[in-house]
């Protein structure tokens, strides 16, 4: 399905919105702007390169710059000698753009599973890799989903550590999706509760706060599952995990089986595509190991070539058969500051849900085995972007509808589809992941058009708009599951 | 947010070519004379992208040092300008991204200071603060659209290698963009 072409604008340039843009101040460089950038030229790796054959003139994709490469040991000196104050820049493009998209064309076509039930993963031959060996004979044995799965994870960016280079922090994940993500020297805390639904992250660094001053950005009204879920989630949850659960339980031949940490694990090491946003430096590369009982990452390393770019890795594993509730609430202590956000999303039966939403409540009523309804939630007020940069149009009076199986889960969502046009809730600007369209004949309503993507570092989802209605199915289910669910939906009858 | 300017002098047109053929060969300092001519518009479209003076350098030093290794290969078909917005833009994209779950504000982005002089007396402090605001919660996209067409003076064929999409997709975010901002300035103007 293709969304409607835009509505052109016509004026070339509005002069009055030109004019007032214009005026608006911008800033001055810092005062060591220069002195930088001169220290940085100078610098070895930056020197100028030939000419490249056939370059073009204008676009850095096909004129693309050498790559600005930057391995993690380099990156610890260079934070290290930022904090001392030799820097004061970013470390930029070349790490920031770490978005994973395996790439082969047509890999989505092996992952079929038409009788909708899961096969036994065995491991297959695949391409050398650093890591622990993968086994090479055992199926995969159903693993038990604990209550709770903890791991302390070194080698997570976003704050300088103690080496330089990155931070070691504390996961807990519980059977409901709750999660807490504590850094061990204390710099960061985040903490999301299914059934709040709350979730809070605190935040250390920045204009005006400090470890004793910290800012709290509390997000309630989330719902349980994408697109919509607009929260800051811990590394080893990352979308990644939800495309390798999806190809070992579809017995993807890329899934082999290995063991991390005394963890049995499913283990992808393939191609990725780069982030075109992100440069030559961007990774095209993926090892992951994904705990086959919790479907957490325990290692992801990604790669430019041969040379790392992140990796981090689980340690201390432990699980427990008991949720500990208190662990998943972060309080917000009277007169601290806080950023608060209401997402929208309130819980409700489907039967509530069916009798307030302006279009027809649409359920599946095909899930796959193991799976029954968790959650139900309804935004009827807070409007709602998605898609690439936001693109799509804001919608309200949204459900969101998970399905839950042990750790695995997928959601259902519906939104009223309006006069624009849709692309992808799930797109990024800058990938370009494969997908595959589909159209699916839908009981008394208008086909189900739309495409279906099983790509990192998207969950594997597919879209599609049926009369009114733009439909999203999302979770680690293999292609062929996602368009089971998705065929069989038909409107809800109360009682 | 400090050190902020709202009427400098802007550098017109492309750089001097001999500046240019002597950037290509690897001389720093013409290639900071390069950079330094268009460093005002960069700096117009980074930090208004990115609302902040620190990520503006950290972008912009990434733009540049990227500019300067690419530069050997620039045969300049298109206009060295759009070529470093295009850079830019993409640097700007890179760092909002690794940023954006750290921001303390909400939307990523705090309005610049408000209360800096204007050079045009019709535009007030509160319509500017609530252009401010329109702009900040406009989609990144959207936001780099409007400032390249409208702000900067781009064709739409130029934004549109800038941003690396189709024309009609400028002409999708710019309708989108433009009624946000008009909409911004009718609210700071009525009493």
């Amino acid at each position: 399905m293709s969304p409607r072409p835009p509505e052109p604008e016509k004026r070339p340039r509005d002069d009055r919105v030109g004019a007032a843009l214009s005026d608006l101040p911008v800033a001055d460089h810092g005062p060591t702007f220069w002195s930088d950038l001169t220290d940085r030229l100078s610098e070895p790796t930056a020197a100028p390169q030939p000419p490249l054959s056939g370059a073009g003139p204008d676009d850095p994709t096909l004129n693309p710059p050498p790559a600005e490469t930057v391995s993690i040991e380099e990156r610890r000196v260079r934070r290290a000698a930022r904090r001392d104050g030799r820097f004061s820049r970013s470390l930029g493009a070349a790490a920031a753009a770490v978005a994973l998209v395996v790439a082969a064309a047509g890999a989505v076509s092996v992952i079929r599973d038409d009788n909708g039930t899961d096969r036994d993963v065995r491991a297959a031959d695949r391409p050398a890799a650093t890591g622990p060996a993968p086994s090479t004979t055992a199926p995969v044995a159903a693993a038990p989903v604990p209550a709770e799965f903890s791991a302390t994870y070194d080698g997570i960016e976003g704050f300088d550590g103690p080496d330089g280079c990155c931070s070691t922090y504390r996961l807990t994940v519980a059977s409901d999706g709750s999660f807490r993500w504590t850094s061990t020297d204390g710099a960061a805390d985040m903490a999301y509760d299914v059934l709040g639904p709350r979730h809070v992250e605190v935040v250390t660094r920045g204009a005006g706060v400090s470890k004793t001053r910290p800012n709290y950005l509390m997000s309630t009204g989330v719902p349980a599952g994408g697109p919509d879920q607009r929260i800051a989630k811990p590394d080893p949850l990352g979308p990644v995990a939800d495309f390798v659960v999806a190809l070992a339980r579809a017995g993807d031949s890329r899934i082999t089986t290995t063991t991390v940490a005394g963890r049995a694990a499913w283990h992808y090491d393939g191609p990725a595509v780069q982030d075109r946003l992100g440069g030559d430096g961007a990774p095209n590369h993926a090892v992951a190991d994904v705990d086959q009982a919790s479907g957490v990452l325990l290692e992801l390393t990604r790669r430019v070539d041969d040379l790392v770019i992140t990796r981090f890795t689980a340690s201390e594993v432990t699980t427990s058969d008991q949720i500990d509730r208190a662990r998943y609430r972060i309080e917000v202590p009277p007169g601290a500051a806080a950023n608060k956000f209401h997402l929208g999303f309130e819980p409700r039966t489907l039967d509530e849900a069916a009798a307030e939403l302006p279009y027809e409540l649409l359920v599946p009523n095909q899930v796959p085995d193991g799976f029954a309804l968790e959650s139900v939630s309804v935004d009827r007020d807070v409007p709602s972007p998605t898609g690439p940069e936001g693109m799509n149009p804001p919608a309200m009076h949204i459900v969101a509808m998970t399905w839950a199986d042990g750790a695995h889960r997928f959601t259902v969502t519906l939104r009223p589809k309006g006069t624009d046009p849709w692309d992808d809730p799930f797109g990024a600007e800058g990938m370009v992941p494969e997908d595959q369209p589909v159209r699916l004949p839908l009981a008394g309503r208008a086909p189900l058009g739309g495409k279906v993507v099983v790509d990192a570092p998207l969950v594997p989802h597919l879209w599609g708009i049926t009369g009114d209605i733009v439909v999203t199915v999302s979770g680690d289910l293999s292609r062929a599951k996602l368009e089971r669910v998705a065929g069989s939906l038909q409107p809800h009858r109360a009682g | 947010m400090t050190a902020a300017t709202a009427s400098p002098a802007r550098h017109g047109g492309e750089v001097a070519p001999d500046v240019l053929q002597r950037a290509k060969e690897g001389d720093r300092h013409a290639f900071t004379e390069v950079v330094r001519h268009y460093d005002y518009r960069l700096r117009a479209l980074a930090y208004r992208l990115l609302g902040d003076r620190a990520a503006m350098d950290d972008a912009l030093q990434e733009a540049y040092v990227k500019a300067f290794r690419a530069l050997p290969g620039f045969r300049g078909d298109a206009g060295v300008g759009t070529w470093l917005y295009q850079i830019t833009y993409r640097a700007c994209i890179d760092l909002h991204r690794r940023e954006s779950r750290h921001q303390v504000d909400a939307a990523g982005w705090s309005p610049p200071d408000a209360a800096a002089p204007t050079a045009d007396p019709a535009v007030t402090a509160a319509s500017r603060t609530d252009l401010q605001r329109a702009l900040a919660r406009l989609p990144v996209d959207q936001r780099a659209a409007v400032l390249l067409v409208d702000a900067e003076g781009l064709d739409y064929d130029a934004a549109a290698t800038v941003l690396g999409v189709a024309p009609g997709t400028i002409a999708s975010r710019l309708s989108r963009a433009r009624a946000a901002l008009r909409a911004a300035l009718a609210e700071g103007e009525t009493p």
